[in-house]
């Protein structure tokens, strides 16, 4: 562990990035107080903190402060700083090339951010590598029956999220994540809210940073879509689906594979043959066999190909087209 | 006097030998059954004591105690009721003891008469005598039973009558097996070429098969012409598949024998005792059972009760229904080969551009299918309507006749590695039988590699390729081409939310 210079000039040693992290865990330090950690140092902050006082050595505002001292007494940096990296978290802190926040994005910009997945720590750009923003620690599946799709993103993209491992995902770190969501995004599409909704402040946040924001109307009988169906109201571009974000993200000519693109290898006749008979809709096996009259072994030895080239994509049994670029 | 005669109980799918000691001595006049009779056997003693009186018998004016051993088992049903009048006719000197000789099964009627029982064929097989007297309706089972000699007789009257030697035994002759019906033939199928042979890859294979489609699409018609594919029943399984029906009151053919293999097709709304077995009383075999080394048909998977889904999982991992009840257990085999026809969302238009669901409806659709069942199925195919064009042109489709040939020489190939078919062969003998070529190997590894198959899909995928390669007639190892069209075979459906690993 190589002590580092503490102070907010400078990028920040491992040791002090540990207590900034061990400090994310006291019950009180959002955001706010862990930037001023930051700016203070972090080991200078530590000191404050050990004795009762807010991060900048000035007096304690509000109850959490009192349980601090005997709380620090019972953290050990470096452990946790290990725990975290065993478990395959990165760690980026404001100030960081990767971190997707700067120091002028408000006092309430996230400081740290906890990455996890074979593209952290920053956003995946293929198109087909999913990204999730949680409100919890990276270990803290919520809700529980979602633990299949967060472990499936953990695999092919990555999970970011604010908190420390181990934090549960109180109430008030839902509307936080948001403001993360929408500092990785360069749209946000809103599908679905009710009219006090989550997104709702997501679109907010997004207009703040001047992210375009679109909404896929509903039913007005529908209590799911009054939320979306207000921000239409309000002047968000309609979303009906995947060609209206592709328009918006400024890929024009939808999302067929159009054309031959210089970063694809060269393909065998029938290989080629089976990627242009790809609806963007997509089609089953046994449409594509009957439409192509080619022999099943050899449509299907042509998709696993594409799909491994990631030029075609299987949905529900059905094959299609990947999106691009 | 005491008088012994053998009869049977039944229990689950077989037959439980039971001995029926009836006493008869001095005292106040009076007739006990004891030995865990259930009602309809307790009621034994006044469709008895009619039926001897009606047949001119005498009923003792004495002390009468029937005791049905072993007394540890529930008997069940009025079968045992010829066995009683015989031991008390005997018992009481108005039959002579060598009656004692053979084991009597039978309901009697309040004139003598006496009535078939249910599930003859496997109590027949259970009684521990040389020779077992039935009623007349049941002769043609019980003659299928090997090694017993089989008589019949239609009242006490005449059971008294060839017991005294007065008149000839009735044997059972031989029936001849009836032709057979007509099945729906797979050339009336048009278009959708993958599913038909979809449809030949399960037939030879054994294997799991669900079709996903709109209504409308042929899901249903597919599905009913996989027996059609299927060869006659194997010498055992047709005796086995025949006692299961006999135990559960399905009506056998008029020879006895069952030859075709099975096809069950429960409604949706069928309850979990009803699909795997159960009940309170007779532990009956369930439509899993009946469908034992045949074919189990869910139309409309996604209408189904999850709780009753939920039961076929041992029947499916072990090829049997464990029942327990508080007095007795037993074992129902429950071999089948699985098919089934869902929608892919409640409207049935997912994946055409028009389907109407909400997220919520279509969530909960899937809810209903859990990720373990549907990874069963081995073979999953999307169906869809037929072109007008298609339908309209004179079908060039095979009929079932030849694609049968086909079939039943890759089962002949199945057979010849000691199983029944593919489906039926342990993952841990894939090396042995089904080893890869470099290049299928390849495939296979990429496909993992790229998270498109699992462990457990790869064991099936391979099985399924030997499938393959046993309808083309090609011996080990198995190639590339077999892989590929077993990957084909395989739609990617997640219904659980999951995004890959789960193939």
């Amino acid at each position: 562990m190589t002590p580092g210079a503490s102070g907010a000039a400078g990028p920040l040693g491992e040791m002090e990035r540990a207590r900034l992290v061990a400090l994310a865990l006291l019950e009180g330090f959002g955001p706010v107080r862990l930037r001023v950690a930051l700016e203070a140092g972090p080991t200078a902050a530590w000191a404050h903190v050990a004795s009762g006082r807010e991060p900048d050595g000035s007096a304690a505002r509000g109850a959490a402060a009192a349980a601090w001292p005997a709380a620090l007494r019972h953290l050990d940096p470096a452990g946790v700083w290990e725990r975290h990296r065993d478990a395959g978290v990165v760690v980026t802190v404001l100030g960081d090339p990767g971190h997707p926040v700067g120091a002028d994005d408000g006092p309430d910009a996230p400081p740290l951010l906890f990455w996890r997945g074979p593209t952290a720590p920053s956003p995946p750009s293929a198109a087909s590598a999913p990204l999730a923003v949680v409100a919890g620690g990276l270990d803290v599946v919520y809700p529980a029956r979602n633990r299949e799709l967060w472990r499936a993103v953990e695999r092919r993209g990555v999970v970011v999220g604010e908190c420390p491992l181990g934090v549960r995902p109180e109430r008030w770190r839902f509307p936080a994540r948001n403001r993360v969501i929408v500092a990785l995004s360069d749209l946000v599409v809103v599908v679905e809210s009710h009219d006090a909704g989550g997104s709702l402040l997501t679109a907010g946040f997004a207009g703040d940073r001047g992210v375009p924001v679109m909404a896929v109307p509903g039913p007005v009988t529908s209590a799911a879509s009054a939320g979306t169906n207000s921000l239409l109201v309000d002047g968000c571009a309609p979303c009906l689906g995947i060609d209206d974000v592709m328009m918006a993200l400024g890929f024009s000519g939808g999302a067929r594979g159009s054309g031959v693109d210089p970063g694809v290898p060269a393909l065998a006749p029938t290989v080629r043959a089976v990627l242009d008979a790809l609806p963007v809709e997509g089609a089953g096996m046994g449409e594509l066999v009957d439409v192509l009259d080619l022999p099943l072994a050899e449509v299907s030895l042509a998709l696993e190909q594409l799909q491994g080239l990631g030029l075609a994509r299987a949905e529900q049994g059905r094959f299609a087209p990947a999106l691009g670029p | 006097m005491l008088a012994i005669v053998r009869s049977a109980t039944l229990i689950g799918v077989g037959g439980q030998p039971v001995t029926v000691e009836v006493h008869v001595a001095g005292g106040l006049p009076g007739f006990s059954i004891v030995g865990l009779p259930d009602a309809s056997c307790r009621e034994a003693r006044d469709r008895v004591r009619a039926a001897l009186l009606c047949s001119r018998k005498a009923w003792p004016a004495t002390r009468v105690t029937v005791n049905l051993a072993p007394s540890g088992i529930r008997k069940v049903g009025a079968g045992l009721d010829l066995a009683i009048a015989v031991g008390l006719l005997v018992a009481s000197g108005q039959l002579p003891s060598s009656a004692l000789d053979a084991g009597y099964l039978g309901e009697l009627g309040l004139d003598g008469t006496v009535r078939p029982v249910t599930g003859a064929l496997p109590m027949v097989a259970a009684v521990d005598a040389p020779m077992v007297v039935v009623a007349r309706g049941n002769e043609t089972e019980a003659a299928l039973v090997a090694g017993t000699d089989v008589r019949s007789v239609r009242s006490v009257g005449e059971l008294v009558a060839c017991v005294e030697g007065h008149e000839p035994w009735s044997r059972p002759a031989p029936v001849p097996a009836e032709p057979p019906g007509r099945v729906p033939d797979l050339a009336e199928v048009r278009g959708n070429r993958l599913a038909r042979f979809a449809l030949e890859v399960a037939a030879a294979g054994g294997h799991h098969l669900l079709f996903v489609g709109p209504p409308g699409g042929g899901k249903t018609m597919l599905a009913e012409r996989l027996p059609g594919l299927l060869g006659d029943l194997p010498a055992e399984r047709a005796l086995e598949v025949s006692t299961i029906h006999s135990a559960a009151g399905q009506p056998l053919p008029t020879s006895g024998l069952i030859r075709r293999p099975p096809f069950r097709a429960p409604h949706h709304t069928v309850s979990q005792v009803a699909l795997v077995g159960g009940g309170s009383h007779a532990l009956r075999p369930g439509e899993a059972s009946l469908a034992s080394s045949g074919v189990l048909f869910l139309d409309e998977l996604g209408e189904f009760s999850p709780h009753a889904l939920d039961a076929l999982r041992q029947p499916l991992e072990e090829g049997m229904v464990r029942v327990s009840r508080a007095h007795a257990s037993a074992t129902l085999p429950a071999r089948f080969q699985l098919v089934a026809a869902m929608n892919p969302c409640p409207c049935g238009a997912l994946g055409t551009g028009s389907c109407r669901c909400s997220e919520m409806g279509l969530a909960r659709y899937r809810r209903r299918l859990s990720g373990p069942l549907l990874d069963r199925f081995d073979l999953r195919v999307l169906v869809r309507p037929t072109a007008a064009a298609d339908l309209v042109r004179a079908s060039r489709a095979e009929s079932s006749a030849a694609v049968a040939d086909r079939v039943a020489a890759a089962r002949d190939r199945a057979r010849a590695r000691g199983i029944e078919c593919n489906r039926e062969l342990d993952g841990a003998r894939l090396d042995d039988v089904a080893p890869l070529s470099g290049n299928a190997e390849q495939l296979l590894e990429r496909a993992v590699t790229e998270g498109r198959l699992s462990g457990r899909g790869l064991r099936r995928v391979r099985t399924v390729a030997l499938t393959l390669s046993d309808l083309r007639g090609q011996s080990p190892p198995v190639e590339v081409e077999a892989v590929a069209e077993a990957l084909a075979l395989r739609a990617e459906l997640r219904f659980d939310g999951a995004l890959d690993g789960a193939a």
